[in-house]
This record gives C-alpha cells, sequence and structure tokens, in this order.
C-alpha cells in the first residue's frame, strides 16, 4: 500500500490530501517501460500486417507473432524484398545443428512452417538501435510440424539491418495461403 | 466515469474512510499495473567516451529477473572482442558455470565448469575496432532468482558480425548457466576482453516483476 492512510487527527487542508496523492504519484513511476505498440490482433484469413507510425520515443522493439503457413517476410520501413542493396543480413542456427549465412534475404523472414492447420509457429523478435544507421535483431522461432511429418524446426536467429531512417514502420508480407485460424501478432516498445 | 476509483459523491461524509477507500482502489490498480511492468533500472545508456568496463552497481532487490541489453564495441584491433561479465564484481572463476552453443560456418558448443574465466565467459560478443562502422555485438540476458544467496541462472543470445566480406565473421552464441557465489546480485559488470568499449555502445538493465 504506498501511500499513508488519513487518520481522524490529520487536519483536514489542502496539504493532508495532497501528501496522500504524492506517495501515489510516486509509485506511478513503476509505469512500463516496455509500452504496447499494438496490442494482441488477429490475422486469421490475412496475408499481410502493416505496422505504421512508429513513435520515435523507442530505443528498442519486440515483436511477437503466432503464424501458420506461408512464406512470411518482414521488412522495416516497407523496403522493397530483394532489394540489391542487400540491407539485411544474417546468421541462423537451426536445431537440427546447421548454420547458415546471408547478406541478400531482402528482410527477416519468418520461415513459418506449413503443417497440420491447428500447428502455430511462436516467433519472438527484438529490434535494437531502431533510431541508428545499423539496426540489430534477434529472432527466436520454431517452426512445429505434426508428428506425422516429423519434428519441427527451432531456430536462432541473428542479424543487421542497415538502413540510415529510424524504424516507423513493420511490414508482414506473405506471398502464400492465408494465416489460419489463431495467427495474431503484438508490437511492444521499449522506451529509451 | 474513472478507470481506477469510485468517485466521491454528493452527500458522503468528509471522513478519513471516504478518503482511504479511494486511495485503496487506486494503489490495487497500481500493483496490477506493476504486476506486468518491467521497469528501467538503468535506462538505455550510451557512452559518450571509452571505457575501460561497464558497472551497474546498487541495483535493486525488487524484482524477479534482470533483463540486460548491450550493443558493444572495443578499439582492440581486431573484427570481434571477447566479452567477460561478472556478478558482484566477483572473480572467482569456481563460482561461472556455462553451456553455450556458437555458430560460425558450424556449430559448436563449450562448456565452461568453474575454472578458466574469472566471470561468464560470453566470448566475441563486442565489434573490434576493424568491424564496420556502426556495427556493435549484440547481447540480450536473463538473469533469474538474481535476490538470491543460491540458483541464479541465467540465459542468454548475442551475436557479432566482425566483417561483412567473410562469413565466418558473423557469429551466433546462445548460452545458458548459473552463478554460485554467496550473496544476492547487486553489481553486474562488462569487460572487454581487450581494449576498452568504445563511444557509441550502449546499454540498459530493466527488473522484470
Amino acid at each position: 500500500m504506498p501511500f499513508t492512510p488519513i487518520v481522524r487527527t490529520d487536519k483536514h487542508r489542502a496539504s493532508t490530501y495532497n501528501s496522500r496523492f504524492e506517495e501515489i504519484e510516486f509509485s506511478l513511476g513503476l509505469l512500463p517501460s516496455l509500452a504496447r505498440i499494438v496490442g494482441w490482433t488477429d490475422v486469421s484469413g490475412l496475408n499481410e500486417i502493416s505496422i505504421a507510425g512508429i513513435a520515435s520515443t523507442y530505443e528498442a522493439l519486440l515483436f511477437t507473432c503466432l503464424l501458420h503457413d506461408g512464406n512470411t517476410l518482414l521488412t522495416f520501413n516497407d523496403v522493397v524484398p530483394f532489394d540489391p542493396n542487400s540491407l539485411y543480413s544474417r546468421r541462423i542456427m537451426l536445431n537440427n545443428g546447421t548454420t547458415g549465412f546471408d547478406t541478400n534475404n531482402g528482410g527477416v523472414s519468418l520461415e513459418v512452417a506449413a503443417s497440420t492447420a491447428v500447428h502455430q509457429c511462436p516467433t519472438t523478435l527484438w529490434v535494437t538501435n531502431i533510431q541508428g544507421a545499423v539496426k540489430h535483431w534477434h529472432m527466436s522461432n520454431a517452426a512445429v510440424r505434426d508428428a506425422g511429418s516429423g519434428l519441427g524446426d527451432f531456430r536462432q536467429t541473428g542479424g543487421l539491418c542497415i538502413d540510415p531512417g529510424a524504424i516507423t514502420r513493420i511490414n508482414v508480407l506473405n506471398t502464400g495461403d492465408p494465416w489460419s485460424t489463431g495467427s495474431g501478432y503484438a508490437l511492444y516498445g521499449l522506451r529509451g | 466515469m474513472p478507470s481506477y476509483y469510485t468517485p466521491i459523491t454528493d452527500g458522503e461524509p468528509g471522513s478519513p474512510e471516504t478518503f482511504n477507500t479511494r486511495f485503496e482502489e487506486l494503489s490495487d490498480n497500481i500493483d496490477d499495473i506493476a504486476a506486468s511492468a518491467i521497469p528501467a533500472i538503468v535506462d538505455w545508456t550510451t557512452l559518450g567516451g571509452s571505457a575501460g568496463s561497464i558497472s551497474i552497481t546498487s541495483i535493486s532487490q525488487t524484482y524477479k529477473v534482470l533483463k540486460l541489453f548491450a550493443l558493444l564495441r572495443t578499439d582492440q584491433a581486431a573484427t570481434k572482442s571477447t566479452l567477460v561479465m561478472t556478478l558482484n564484481n566477483d572473480t572467482t572463476a569456481s563460482n561461472y558455470f556455462m553451456r553455450r552453443v556458437h555458430a560460425a560456418t558450424t556449430i559448436t558448443t563449450t562448456l565452461q565448469t568453474g575454472s578458466g574465466t574469472n566471470g561468464f565467459d560470453l566470448q566475441d560478443l563486442c565489434t573490434g575496432a576493424s568491424a564496420p562502422a556502426n556495427y556493435y555485438g549484440f547481447l540480450i540476458m536473463d538473469i533469474f532468482n538474481y535476490t538470491a544467496t543460491t540458483g541464479r541462472g541465467v540465459l542468454y543470445a548475442g551475436y557479432c558480425q566482425g566483417d561483412t566480406g567473410t562469413s565466418s565473421e558473423f557469429e551466433l552464441h546462445d548460452g545458458g548457466g548459473h552463478y554460485i557465489g554467496g550473496s544476492a546480485v547487486t553489481r553486474l559488470d562488462l569487460i572487454p576482453g581487450a581494449g576498452s568499449f568504445v563511444a557509441g555502445s550502449k546499454y540498459a538493465l530493466y527488473g522484470v516483476l
């Protein structure tokens, strides 16, 4: 209880009440530093996510999603995929003990596996230094398959996005079948 | 209609109970909000000049988990630099244990079992002076149960790209381990293996409730 209760002997004047309000205001300093930009949003039946107008007050972003099916690419500031200037580079590490490196991916590939419709693939993507010239991002995701087609993939990916502009927009484009029931996403901002 | 308290209405007595009831409603709602918060212990801090190490001291014991973000670069004449992290300025190697998976051109795994390094050996998670401009080593780490005197676990992920022309220069790391020093964690230090952190390196520490 972050305030001192008023007692009958306290004088009925402004300072009595203001001091309690100030105690509660001090507690409000615990307001979240991880702010919700877009709350959990259902994307079943859709092929695209478009988030614009991301404020410049954030130092980092957390994008989380649960998606089923489709070849899915996430880009910052709506840069055209497969841009020959190769703005994205990454190293990926897979559960099968292999690793890959590329500098021409055109975006952050979410690599959502196609499988039984009820299976969704979770992803967490941290993007830091979003106001700077080189964004550093890290992603964990799992492409779960049903037992009949074998084990799924678990991946860790680290990467860079070289774009002189601050990130103000995120687009996610699915060029395959629309996302199934249960797919969704959320975006949070970590304040500087 | 306000969301967090019941407005005072005409006819209610001007008694302490009238006000205390509203204060309690507000206080309960603040507790609910705070339960989902990850307040900043150290807001994002960008080095304005070189630093031999980064020290975060007097860490509040209010939270359950510490979450550290860092983007680090050193002035070592190399593409990458090693990184060591200590807790409580404890340089006793036997207090640090870590299993790490490391991806370069192949995936390897290494084990740190209380010897060799006087802190968590996070290996090549800093870019060096030879790395492309504005490239930093990336680190995100969770430190669990840090207020206890036993059972402190850490999980981290990171990477570092020291050169764009050689694929082996992009290293991805994931690791986990534990710290067995006998005191609650009140201090955290990041120490480059060589040289100093340079201006532009940045870090932040959050507390998870």
